[in-house]
């Protein structure tokens, strides 16, 4: 150990580069689709439970 | 998508033991619901009545799920799979270590031993080592590339073993295993991911990596670690709940979770391919806590993986699978705070398109486990107002009737509801020690004996600390609400040992809060008092109860397989981690930048 705590810091990183470094081999890792376009919040929830008893609000009616 | 042959034989034989655990457990709940109206009844029934019948249908159903649960892994023993691998591993595998802020000695003495462990399986060629740094500490990043070096050399892993570390840490771990996969993936047919803290047999790794070419359409397969290491009576006591009790549990879960089986992000093997093509997690819309990056993203990429056809699948009969686990109360609490509000953050994906139901039911349990306290601290508070909202006495209910008619007593009926409560609690417990006592199993505790010992010993200890582990989970639920974002603390690796004082002050809110339940109790239902101070007083010695149980074990109890017969690859890292440390201390004079580190991290 102490041989190579020894080097300078430069010395450690190149030498990190050169034994570290991962292969290179790519693979696409695509963005799941996690959500809906409304996603479900506490409100929302409430009021599908207000509504499903028939208690909510009445839905508004365009005139 | 997994292959379609083996997607089509393999069935869900889940369906039996979840009908079973959920209608038993809403049995149980339903009876506590009805005892509990029965009680109310007594003198009248009110609205709090029957609120507080409310909170103990689902508090009651959530014990016997639990229950159930343990007592359903009792019904079946670990077994190996039925399909066998034949011939040699021919897959390639890449053991991944995810770093963060942990000391560097440690963390590569369990890699080392690891990489001895699987250099004497023979199957060493198929597997390479990626350590996977996201440390933001600079000085700490020095020692990880000393220390890299240091064990390339010492294990001639030039070539097998790498290292890396990223620019920035976006999306935290789970960032860090996307981006290696999106930089090196392709290089290998299988992922085992590991924590800084995990330490596993080669044999194990190399037999995981078989059941994986064995059987094409698992997408991931985990194992159950075992807690190791434990000093304090804390952890002693965690340790051996983890190692007594956990694979019954784990057992009954694997039985309830079929196909979509459990991932708890470390110690389990991925198929690389599956991983990448299903496992991309988008930022959720909106900022921390319940936007951003998704905390506990373990369950999510199970469900993800389900979601694709692919099999997660948990291996109880497994050993030689090892992780730590935190040694006071107080690291603990600061764990479940960042997994509480990763469980809480579920309630986003509750919803989300195509999982399968078992999973969304995952979600749910797990915001369960964070939510349920406030079920029952809404039961005590409903409990403490009562007196105020009950109808005054009719001693004259019937009309004509010249004597007065005196409310049945219905106590038995509270007291009996109480025994219910605590049999929930306990019933499993007692039902894991009296089968480890017949099967033989309790051998490797050390005995009959001194198993049913270190299980009361354990119960007593888990109940008087509930009700502080209650209110850091209930202060964490409440942060959270109020879009508190926990952060990523670093793990808390020391000796675990806290005074008084430290304790006082990572506590002393828990005692204003048991003082202030005191005093309110006594003023607003005096009645009630003595039914409180099994919470209460726990919560008032609150500092007391942390200090004392972060002090070293001395006892004979919480006797764990691994203190009787230590894992080869432990014995390892222990040898390996004492030389480095050897070499650590004549390091100091000749590398000042490193042993600036060195002394700030020790």
């Amino acid at each position: 150990m102490s041989k190579i705590a020894a080097l300078p810091v430069e010395e450690i990183e190149a030498l990190v580069q050169d034994i570290g470094t991962l292969p290179a081999a790519p693979l696409a890792m695509p963005k799941q689709m996690l959500e809906t376009a409304e996603p479900l919040t506490l409100r929302r929830l409430a009021r599908a439970v207000l509504a499903l008893l028939q208690i909510g609000p009445a839905p508004r009616r365009e005139m | 998508m997994p292959p379609p042959v083996a997607r089509a034989q393999a069935r869900d034989r889940a369906t039996l033991p979840r009908s079973v655990a959920i209608v038993l457990s809403l049995v149980a709940g339903a009876g506590a619901f009805m005892l509990f109206l029965q009680f109310g009844w007594s003198d009248g029934l009110d609205v709090i009545d029957i609120l507080r019948a409310v909170l103990i249908l689902i508090s009651s159903w959530w014990l016997a799920w639990g229950a159930v649960q343990g007592l359903m892994g009792l019904a079946t023993d670990a077994r190996p799979p039925a399909v066998q691998l034949d011939g040699p591993l021919t897959e390639t595998v890449v053991v991944i270590v995810p770093v963060y802020n942990e000391d560097p000695v440690t963390t590569f003495s369990r890699i080392a031993a690891m990489d001895e462990s699987l250099q004497a399986t023979g199957a060493a060629g198929q597997f390479h080592i990626a350590i996977l740094s996201d440390t933001r500490n600079d000085a700490i990043a020095a020692r990880e590339k000393l220390w890299f070096l240091q064990m390339v050399e010492e294990r001639g892993a030039k070539g097998r073993m790498f290292y890396r570390r990223r620019a920035d840490n976006r999306g935290k771990k789970a960032g860090n295993i996307e981006d290696f996969i999106q930089t090196s993936g392709g290089a290998y047919d299988l992922a085992l991911i590991l924590d800084a803290d995990s330490l596993m047999e080669g044999a194990t790794i190399v037999e995981m990596a078989r059941r994986m070419q064995a059987e094409s359409d698992i997408g991931l397969l985990q194992t159950l670690p075992v807690v190791t290491r434990a000093r304090t009576r804390f952890g002693r006591a965690m340790q051996f709940s983890a190692a007594f009790h956990s694979p019954i549990f784990a057992r009954g879960l694997a039985m309830m979770q079929g196909r979509t089986g459990p991932f708890w992000g470390h110690n389990a093997i991925v198929r690389v391919r599956a991983f990448a093509e299903s496992c991309g997690l988008p930022e959720l819309r909106g900022k921390p806590p319940f936007g951003g990056h998704v905390m506990s993203h373990d369950y999510v990429e199970a469900a993800l993986l389900a979601r694709a056809g692919w099999r997660v699948r948990l291996d109880d009969d497994l050993g030689g699978s090892f992780e730590e686990g935190p040694e006071n109360l107080v690291d603990h609490a600061k764990r479940d705070r960042r997994w509480c509000q990763g469980n809480l953050q579920h309630v986003r994906l509750l919803m989300a398109p195509g999982l399968k139901p078992w999973s969304r039911f995952v979600f749910f349990q797990g915001i369960m486990a964070y939510i349920s306290p406030l079920f029952w601290i809404g039961f005590m508070l409903a409990s403490i107002a009562a007196p105020f909202f009950a109808p005054p006495p009719d001693y004259f209910p019937e009309p004509y009737w010249p004597f007065p008619i005196f409310p049945q007593a219905e106590t038995s009926k509270a007291i009996g509801l109480a025994i219910g409560v605590f049999g929930l609690l306990i019933l499993p417990k007692f039902a894991v020690a009296l089968n480890a006592a017949m099967s033989g199993r309790a051998r490797n505790f050390g005995g009959a004996l001194r198993t049913f010992a270190s299980m009361l010993a354990e119960l007593l200890f888990s109940s008087v600390s509930a009700p502080v582990l209650l209110a850091y989970q209930t202060r964490s639920v409440f942060q959270v609400l109020l879009g508190r974002d926990g952060g990523w603390p670093t793990n808390n690796r020391g000796d675990g040992r806290l005074s008084l004082g430290e304790a006082w002050a990572g506590s002393h809110w828990v005692v204003t809060t048991g003082l202030a339940g005191l005093a309110g109790t006594w003023l607003l239902a005096p009645g009630l008092v003595v039914w409180m101070l099994p919470v209460l007083v726990p919560m008032m010695l609150a500092p007391v109860i942390i200090s004392w149980s972060s002090r070293p074990a001395t006892s004979g109890l919480f006797v764990t397989p691994m203190d009787l017969a230590e894992s080869p690859v432990m014995r390892r890292q222990r040898e390996i981690l004492a030389a480095w440390e050897g070499n650590m201390i004549a390091m100091r004079d000749i590398a000042p930048v490193a042993a600036a580190g060195e002394r700030q991290h020790v």
